[in-house]
């Protein structure tokens, strides 16, 4: 069940009309909010809820034990590892390594038939084990209290308003807030549904019709340069879009139970530099690959050559968690050599402090984010070297514009306005625009309009396969 | 952000007004699920039994009135299960045979074949399963969406929507040539390939329904004369495969006679037409059975 659809709204509706009658009681608020987050999620495959009670409470189990008999911590640590990345290997990587494993006898002369596993991927998995196994990480590493009681710890993590595409939020950040459940002030519910509004307006107003260009331009088999980089440009906004609406959707949808997310995106195209970028992108699984990959494996503190090993490791690692493709990996790998070279070259730290030479940089920053997402989005790796290899024709550029509407146009157009002057706010330290309360009213309601009254085909979130 | 209550509602109160008023000046914009939607939405969902089913895909639900073999076989509860680019997928036959009065003496599945229904369009397309599909949560909101829409956008005028399943649509002299060539249009290479599973699929059920003893009576719903050259055509069809799959899997044939004055769109009976198909269909059940 997707959020932009009426079936959301109609389960929105009925979790808030309990939700207001419970949540000033400390158990039964638990209880609904579980509930009805495994209603929502049962919706798809019942069998979904098992699998996420499952792996959860043994990583609930795991903690306590780890707490309790610190001389096995590291067993059970590992234990818990074992048991989130089998899942998670099962269920999404299985076909993908059984394929590479018959490839590779084939190529020494084996012919064999690999087995298929055919089972549906369940949604949300790669960031439900994520979250759930930082929780242990941070219990062994003595940096949080193992919780004592499971219906906080499943109302974290089972949540419906992060549990189908993240944002990966910490048990260290939403515990607090947690346990001591605050009821949200007028305020904060207008944040929620101004966050829930905007999420809407990038999703059905910006995302969607980039959305059709960029499917567009992808099916085709030999697209003309120019034609490719609009495809670039659109799917990266429409990804941004997509992504950081049903991640202000999300935020909104906590503020009004009383939680507060934080953010997952930071205007990442006004970003100078691919290291800069990384902290502005999906910054919830950067920071999580940072903090629990990235340092553990020493940083940037072991020498250089390790350090480009530990950023190679977790790009990767980052590109995997993506999809059991090798287009991901090779996003991955593309994005870890940037960072790499960026970092070996040490320009972005020389940049002067100048705006319009930033400027320039975050121009650059953008197009060659742009150009990575062709991995990302391309059915394979063939037809993503076929797409690159046209790169240098600009041909078919203003066709391809033309042919995708007015309403993409129009849509790319304010994502480059919206980027521009985030940009210009924070490297000119312009005034950021106030808006009293009849604008800030008539914005929402244009948001609003905006979303119903386009029209548009449904697409799925990009995130939900994930 | 602090705000009172009274400037929290004030505000609150300005967004539904404006988003009010826009709505209702841009109605129709609104995407509203259809009376197309909502109604293959009951259908899907139907809880109702029956002492017999209608199968098949749009040809079915607009050539075949369960009224009508209400009426010829007195007593007897009929339903039509027809929905548009039907794929007969194993999901589908199953809720059709759940369809069918577990207590019922004699119960009975008609299955309309279209060629079409077979091919790899109507597997992409399967307008059952988009249905069927759909989690309570949705099917919930889109039925209140309609009751909502259905007071301020006009519903279709020329459909009307029988609650047994069957659909009259009002004739349109034009629609004949536009009709044959939609209908070309949309058959095109991989997309106009017969499937051999999905003819397996309805086989496999036809002797699983008879093995259970229910009566299976199967026919080639009536079309135009250029409708059936072009379909013979564009499958590479031949008359009598139809009748002898269906047969062997354990279906009682019933030929039908020349329609083509009675169609439509080229591809569909008009109303007269399916009333005079669908007694004849019903009588030929009717003196079928012991």
């Amino acid at each position: 069940m997707s959020f932009h659809s009426l079936g959301f709204g109609v389960f929105v509706a009925m979790f808030f009309a309990v939700w207001f009658v419970v949540r000033g009681h400390s158990r039964l608020r638990w209880i609904w909010l579980i509930g009805a987050s495994c209603a929502f999620y049962g919706a798809i495959h019942w069998w979904f809820v098992a699998l996420l009670i499952g792996t959860v409470t043994l990583d609930f189990l795991i903690a306590i034990a780890i707490e309790r008999r610190r001389h096995l911590g590291r067993a059970l640590m590992i234990a818990s590892c074992v048991s989130n990345l089998g899942v998670l290997a099962t269920f999404k990587y299985a076909n993908f390594f059984l394929e590479q494993v018959r490839f590779g006898l084939e190529l020494l002369g084996v012919v064999v038939h690999s087995p298929v596993l055919n089972v549906a991927l369940p949604i949300g998995i790669s960031f439900y084990t994520f979250q759930s196994l930082s929780y242990v990480f941070d219990v062994y590493a003595g940096r949080l209290p193992a919780i004592r009681r499971l219906d906080h710890f499943l109302a974290i993590v089972t949540m419906f308003a992060h549990l189908p595409s993240g944002p990966i939020v910490r048990v260290s950040h939403i515990l607090p807030q947690i346990v001591d459940l605050r009821r949200p002030s007028y305020g904060e519910i207008w944040i929620g549904l101004e966050l829930i509004a905007t999420g809407f307006f990038k999703k059905i107003v910006l995302a969607d019709p980039l959305g059709a260009l960029a499917d567009r331009v992808f099916a085709e088999s030999h697209p003309s340069g120019g034609l490719v980089w609009v495809g670039c440009v659109a799917f990266g906004f429409q990804i941004y879009g997509d992504f950081s609406g049903y991640t202000d959707i999300a935020r909104g949808l906590a503020r009004l139970i009383g939680i507060d997310f934080g953010e997952n995106f930071r205007h990442p195209y006004t970003a100078v530099g691919i290291a800069d970028f990384w902290r502005r992108w999906h910054i919830s699984l950067s920071s999580w690959v940072r903090d629990y990959l990235y340092f553990p494996l020493g940083g940037s503190r072991l020498g250089e050559s390790r350090t480009m090993f530990n950023v190679m490791t977790c790009f990767l690692v980052s590109g995997l968690w993506h999809g059991a493709q090798w287009t991901f990996i090779a996003w991955g790998a593309y994005h870890g050599a940037l960072v790499c070279l960026e970092r070996r070259l040490g320009v972005v730290r020389a940049l002067p402090r100048g705006p319009a030479v930033r400027a320039a940089w975050a121009v650059g920053t953008f197009l060659v984010v742009s150009l990575g997402w062709i991995f990302f989005r391309a059915p394979s790796i063939a037809h993503a070297v076929v797409m690159f290899s046209s790169l240098t024709n600009f041909s078919g550029a203003v066709d391809a514009l033309r042919a995708g509407g007015r309403l993409a146009m129009a849509a790319g157009g304010m994502c480059i306005a919206l980027e521009a002057y985030h940009f210009a706010v924070r490297e000119c330290k312009l005034p950021p625009i106030r808006v009293g309360a009849g604008l800030a009213t008539v914005r929402m309601a244009a948001m609003v309009l905006c979303a119903m009254l386009v029209p548009h085909d449904s697409r799925p979130f990009v995130y939900f396969q994930f | 952000m602090s705000l009172t209550v009274r400037e929290f509602y004030a505000r609150l109160l300005g967004v539904i007004l404006i988003v009010g008023a826009g709505a209702w000046l841009e109605r129709r914009r609104i995407p509203w699920p259809s009376d197309y939607d909502a109604y293959f939405l009951d259908k899907a969902w139907e809880r109702r039994t029956f002492d017999g089913v209608l199968l098949g895909d749009s040809r079915t639900y607009r050539g075949l009135s369960p009224a009508i073999f209400a009426e010829v076989d007195a007593g007897r509860r009929w339903f039509n299960f027809g929905f548009s680019s039907l794929e007969y997928s194993k999901r589908y036959l199953d809720r059709a045979e759940s369809l069918l009065d577990s207590a019922s003496k004699e119960r009975t599945i008609v299955v309309g074949i279209d060629p079409g229904d077979f091919c790899r369009l109507s597997r992409t397309q399967n307008t059952f399963g988009k249905f069927d599909e759909l989690a309570a949560f949705e099917v919930i909101g889109r039925q209140l969406a309609r009751r909502v829409g259905a007071h301020v956008v006009q519903a279709a005028r020329d459909v009307t929507w029988h609650t047994d399943g069957w659909v009259t649509y009002r004739e349109r002299a034009e629609a004949r040539a536009a009709g044959l060539d939609h209908w070309k249009s949309q058959y095109t290479g991989d997309a106009a390939e017969i499937l051999d599973d999905d003819v397996a699929a309805l086989t496999d059920a036809i002797k699983r329904w008879r093995r259970k003893g229910i009566s299976v009576y199967a026919l080639r719903m009536p079309t135009s004369n250029a409708m059936e050259r072009a379909e013979e055509r564009i499958f590479n069809l031949d008359r009598g495969w139809l009748r002898t799959k269906m047969a062997s899997a354990g279906a009682v044939w019933i030929d039908l006679p020349n329609v083509d004055a009675e169609t439509s769109d080229a591809s569909h009976l008009t109303e007269s037409g399916a009333r005079r198909i669908s007694r004849l269909v019903a009588e030929r059940v009717r003196a079928g059975r012991p």
